[in-house]
């Protein structure tokens, strides 16, 4: 019989816990490594690049892989689902400062967190 | 701070009573029945069940909830969903005989003392003749929905919300939910 993963109906195709671990290789990430981004304020944590939309769209695009990509009703961005309802929402415009932003949300532990793409500190 | 259906989407609810569920669709609705736009379509009416997000301060910072809203556009959203064969027909036919309101509650204690509270809706539960039809929030702080059948009513079968709130050595954070009927969630509207 032919391999692969398609034909799942399970929710989403992939684990959001791996594709997590694998970018915490590489990018900065929480003091316990944990985290994705360095630890700001307001539990939010932050990247900082000389393109942050750029930036974003590239986590996002690493976090879709092959899984699809839907967008919200509202127009206030895109959302990847994964195994046991677990999914990465991205705003190209957050709601609170306007910059890009990422949430990434763990069903498996009911954890949340947020990550702002920042221009780089002069 | 509370951050639930207003009067007037919780009267809207009021014309599922004694409809008949036909079936459920949504543009981005998939088999796995996640999305943040669900419809309900029944013989008395269709109503679009929309998560969004709104902006809150109540924990000393600006924060991004979830919202629970009624989309007036549900014949438009509809159309989109035909279009994409997004439509669900599991339980068509029965009976709605009654709508309830989930509602969330998240306390926060420091040094034992209470801090805040936040109430918000959490989904809508409709009763049919042979079991529930649950549509709630999966998290606290983003836009997306989970359509959940059950044979009883059981608030432990139905998905728990991700949330950023944590413990710290000063603060407790207590989860709690309830179940509303909607006579229940007008009058509290109303007070």
């Amino acid at each position: 019989m032919g391999g692969g993963r398609g034909g799942s109906l399970t929710k989403g195709a992939d684990d959001l816990r791996e594709i997590h671990s694998k970018l915490l290789k590489e990018y900065s990430t929480s003091a316990d490594g944990k985290r994705l981004g360095v630890t700001g304020k307001n539990r939010t944590q932050h990247i900082y690049s000389e393109n942050p939309a750029k930036e974003a769209k590239s986590m996002f695009k690493k976090f879709s892989g092959n899984n699809q990509v839907k967008k919200l009703a509202s127009g206030k961005g895109f959302y990847v689902l994964f195994k046991g309802n677990s999914r990465v929402n991205y705003r190209p415009i957050s709601n609170s400062d306007g910059s890009p932003s990422i949430d990434i949300h763990f069903a498996d532990t009911d954890t949340t967190y947020k990550i702002h793409f920042l221009p780089n500190k002069q | 701070m509370e951050n639930q259906f207003s009067t007037l989407e919780l009267t809207e609810f009021t014309k599922l009573v004694g409809a008949n569920f036909e079936y459920l669709a949504g543009p981005t609705l998939g088999a796995d029945l996640v999305s943040d736009l669900i419809i309900l379509c029944t013989t008395t009416g269709n109503i679009a069940i929309q998560g969004d997000i709104c902006e809150l301060d109540f924990e000393g910072f600006t924060e991004t909830y979830s919202k629970l809203i009624v989309n007036p556009k549900s014949e438009k959203y509809l159309g989109e969903a035909k279009n994409n064969g997004n439509l669900f027909f599991f339980k068509a036919g029965e009976k709605i005989s009654s709508v309830m309101i989930l509602r969330n509650f998240v306390t926060c204690f420091e040094n034992h003392k209470l801090s805040w509270e936040y109430v918000s809706d959490a989904g809508l539960i409709l009763k049919m003749e042979s079991g529930y039809l649950a549509i709630t929030k999966l998290g606290q702080h983003d836009e997306l929905l989970a359509v959940t059948y059950l044979d009883e009513l059981d608030m432990s079968q139905l998905p728990n919300l991700t949330s950023a709130f944590q413990d710290s050595l000063e603060t407790q954070i207590e989860n709690n939910r309830k179940i509303l009927t909607l006579d229940e969630a007008l009058r509290e509207s109303l007070n």
